[in-house]
């Protein structure tokens, strides 16, 4: 098992959480579902922490 | 900072497959044979990564039509097709196409490539929304880039995840215009085409179907998956490419949406480049000729796909369920792939080998490609030297596969 990692707004998410594109895409997708919105490409583009994605996911939702 | 740091981690690699002396990214043929056959150097090379899938390339109309027409009209156009690069024949072709797909429009591009940045660049404006299939073509990405639309993907061949894109944008104003392809050409799978239809009408969106790998391949006429899949009024949109089963360069779009021709002064892939030489224009119109009369050649690729499909699967390799003309073994990993590919080179088989991101799921694959002009021998000892070379890696049993007249009946 690797050993757990301690997230934080300011984790990267593709070095943070050791995932590659492949992955990362994959990762989105199960967020989109989990929060029943679809992040635009170029959104996704944008993306480099979990806080920049709890922004975009927010705007998406109108949430403010 | 030198101007290719950026590229660092790439460059690396491409040296270490340069430093092999097999870099499956820089092989180049010395002479071309046949459909099948190539030198590399003093060495027979039998082809079985080409799309060459009627094997037309040495049709010897098509090659006599291309000659013909440089005598004719010259060897290149010197401009667009929106200045002094349309001839009557590029016409005709258009033509051709939209006769052979019943449709009532048609537009030539300089390659498939180009007609998916040409459609789908101008199909989409700044409202609409761009919905793809995840694991569509680098082309399509990049067409949708081209433009202004807004571009979310679904997960690949899922009617379900399409349904819950299109609900979440059900509100949004704007065209939804979804996007598929016929086979996928990294894997050979096809599209659930029905279902999407089912979920393009309850939503009222757009269907665009990019037909590269299919045309000649699909339908009962050949015109690729949504023939085979008796959808093709619901398709708004055929994209597709001359590069493969018609054994040229070039790309098209066919339709009946009234207003087609508009695109012809709103698409830049279409308006900022040469159009297609006289001869290929030529020996793709005597190629697609060939394809809607000649039936057998399509009767014969899936003959040789089945027989290519079943050796492969016999062996114990990873391959997909469906028995399409790409047949790609998944590989533990890049580095198998690599020498796996290079072994097969080595004993004078030439495949492919397919990367992520280019790959769907991260895939390391080795990729074949079956062609209608390969024979039973051909394709036999393909499958010897996928078996000696699985072996001698450790990546199949040893069990002697039964002879190939046995499985192919046994189907
Ligand atoms: C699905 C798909 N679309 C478009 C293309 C581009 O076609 P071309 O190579 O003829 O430009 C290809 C192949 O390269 C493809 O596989």
């Amino acid at each position: 098992m690797p050993s757990p990692i301690e997230l934080s707004e300011d984790t990267n998410i593709t070095e943070g959480l050791g995932l590659d594109s492949v992955a990362v895409m994959d990762f989105v997708m199960e967020i989109e579902d989990a929060l029943d919105i679809s992040i635009p490409l170029d959104r996704i583009a944008e993306v480099k922490t979990i806080g920049d994605l709890i922004a975009t996911a927010h705007d998406l939702k109108g949430v403010a | 900072m030198a101007l290719f740091d950026k590229y660092a981690a790439l460059i690396g690699q491409f040296a270490s497959l340069e430093a092999t002396g097999y870099n499956p990214f820089n092989v180049s043929f010395d002479t071309v044979l046949s459909p099948t056959e190539a030198m590399i150097g003093a060495r027979r090379i039998l082809l079985f990564g080409t799309n060459n899938y009627l094997g037309l390339t040495y049709d010897r109309a098509v090659i006599e039509a291309a000659a013909e027409a440089t005598q004719r009209l010259g060897a290149g156009t010197t401009g667009s097709r929106v200045a002094n690069g349309s001839y009557g024949t590029h016409r005709q072709l258009e033509r051709h196409l939209a006769d052979f797909y019943g449709r009532k429009h048609g537009m030539v591009f300089s390659t498939g490539y180009q007609a998916n940045l040409g459609i789908l660049s101008a199909l989409a404006g700044k409202d609409d929304h761009l919905i793809l299939d995840a694991d569509s073509h680098a082309s399509i990405y990049d067409g949708s880039r081209l433009g202004h639309a807004q571009v979310t993907r679904f997960r690949h061949n899922d009617p379900a995840d399409l349904d819950n894109r299109l609900r979440r944008l059900a509100d949004t104003p704007g065209d939804k215009i979804i996007v598929v392809e016929g086979i996928y050409s990294m894997l050979g799978d096809t599209a659930p085409l029905r279902e999407f239809v089912e979920v393009k009408r309850k939503w009222g969106a757009y269907l665009v179907i990019d037909e590269a790998h299919s045309l000649g391949v699909l339908g009962r006429t050949g015109r690729g998956l949504a023939e085979a899949a008796g959808v093709e009024a619901d398709v708004d949109f055929v994209v597709g490419t001359f590069s493969k089963s018609l054994g040229g360069i070039g790309g098209f779009c066919v339709s009946d949406m009234d207003g087609f021709d508009i695109l012809r002064v709103a698409s830049r892939p279409y308006m900022f480049t040469a159009s297609l030489p006289p001869s290929v224009v030529a020996a793709v119109t005597e190629a697609l000729n060939q394809l809607r009369h000649r039936p057998a050649l399509r009767q014969q690729l899936l003959d040789n796909a089945r027989r290519f499909h079943a050796g492969l699967a016999d062996l114990g390799f990873n391959i997909g369920p469906e028995a399409s003309p790409v047949v790609s073994a998944i590989m533990p990993d890049p580095a198998t792939a690599f020498t796996f590919w290079s072994k097969l080179l080595e004993a004078g088989l030439y495949t492919n080998v397919s990367l992520p991101p280019a790959t769907p799921k991260g895939l390391a694959l080795l990729r074949s490609s079956v062609s209608a002009a390969h024979s039973r021998s051909q394709i036999d000892h393909a499958v010897q030297l996928f078996a000696e070379t699985g072996r001698a890696m450790g990546l199949i049993g040893d069990q002697a596969a039964a002879p190939p007249e046995m499985r192919v009946a046994a189907q």
